[in-house]
């Protein structure tokens, strides 16, 4: 794909990222960050590609390295997502309650 | 999958997450946009896996299948007052995914054609440089949350030196993979770029994130989030996967906003935190 157009891409992304964020209450600055970290484990995508097509390698040594180095990838970019995903909902979940308690109280 | 149809389904997956993120800053729908960003992403990996013809490769799903299993456990296990070192580690495990995929397609295994080498190996080292740091700096911020570090700042006495000293060698390994092959006669010794871009991004990451005082960690992990979101874009930007550019770029952007909104409720400016001067005491170590 054309380089000018990832930049482009990645130029309008930031730019709506950044505007996305109006005023978010303190007590949601954690759980929106380890989200976000969740999130950020997106490059999972480019680990499952990475190995995915290595399989196709012509070369003995380029597929144990992809093997080996992609699988690694994606252990951690999995970790991430699985984790950050769980921590959140933890975290999200601790609100609820208390909130609930508050009211019934 | 045709091509258009590829673009299609990022497009709306990246307005799916953008959603999810904007979903989240409220308290009422925060659950909902948390659930609605795992979806969209676990949507992602199918679409990637069938646009690549890759869904039939089974070690990928063992792959998955163990950092799921490892994964949840930790989620499951992890004691609500260990949160924020959590999130620091998970961030720099995301940080180290981003520069193996740069690693990978600096040594060229893993991608179909190149067609614009130039930019491929410079987004590659550059994905590497980033992640290594984020990885480094998360696990320092992990570790001095954990008290396994010095919980003050650490800062040595040239500290700026050593920084700017590390900066310099990075752009140089940039530079070298811009510069070598084709150009100006250099031949590209691809080892030595990897060796200089994990070694001295290492150093960096672990001096940038030493000086910060352990009450301050949380603003650093949400920088270092950021910075993992933009290893994610950069490392995206190598393989050309426009979901992971778009994404990517999303994290890094609200990322840094979220940081300036932290700093400006807690009074702090992020200069003075991340040069490692707290409001109690501002005694170098």
């Amino acid at each position: 794909m054309n380089p000018v157009l990832l930049i482009l891409i990645f130029a309008v992304a930031t730019g709506v990222g950044y505007m996305i964020i109006r005023n978010v209450p303190s007590l949601l600055h954690t759980p929106l960050m380890s989200g976000m970290n969740a999130l950020s484990g997106i490059t999972l995508l480019g680990a499952v590609a990475a190995v995915g097509l290595s399989v196709a390698a012509i070369r003995q040594q380029d597929l144990l390295l992809g093997q080996i180095l992609g699988g690694l990838a994606i252990i951690a970019a999995t970790l991430n997502v699985v984790g950050g995903f769980g921590v959140t909902h933890r975290m999200l979940k601790m609100f609820d309650k208390k909130k609930r308690e508050g009211k019934e109280s | 999958m045709t091509p258009t149809l590829y673009y299609l389904l990022c497009a709306v997956l990246s307005v799916a997450v953008l959603l999810g993120i904007s979903m989240m800053s409220r308290v009422k729908t925060a659950v909902r946009g948390n659930l609605l960003s795992a979806v969209s992403l676990f949507a992602g990996i199918a679409v990637t896996l069938i646009y690549n013809g890759i869904a039939s490769v089974w070690n990928i799903y063992l792959y998955m299948v163990v950092g799921v299993v490892i994964g949840s456990a930790l989620a499951i296990r992890v004691k609500m007052i260990e949160m924020p070192q959590m999130v620091a580690l998970l961030n720099g495990v995301g940080g180290l995914a981003s520069a193996l995929v740069g690693i990978l397609t600096l040594l060229g295994v893993g991608h179909s054609t190149v067609d614009y080498p130039l930019f491929t190996n410079v987004t590659a080292i550059l994905a590497v440089e980033v992640g290594v740091i984020t990885l480094v700096g998360s696990l320092v911020a992990a570790g001095k949350l954990h008290k396994l570090l010095p919980q003050r700042p650490v800062i040595w006495r040239s500290h700026a030196a050593v920084l700017n000293f590390c900066l310099i060698l990075l752009t140089l390994a940039v530079l070298h993979a811009a510069f070598a092959g084709e150009f100006l006669g250099l031949s590209a010794d691809i080892s030595l770029i990897l060796l200089i871009g994990v070694a001295v991004s290492a150093l960096f990451g672990y001096a940038f994130s030493i000086r910060v005082g352990g009450a301050d960690m949380p603003i650093t992990i949400s920088l270092l989030n950021s910075l993992s979101g933009v290893a994610g874009a950069i490392a995206g930007m190598a393989i050309s996967d426009i979901l992971l550019v778009s994404v990517g770029g999303i994290v890094g952007a609200s990322g840094l906003f979220l940081t300036q909104i932290m700093c400006r409720s807690m009074n702090r400016s992020l200069i003075d935190i991340l040069t490692g001067k707290t409001s109690v005491s501002g005694k170098p170590a």
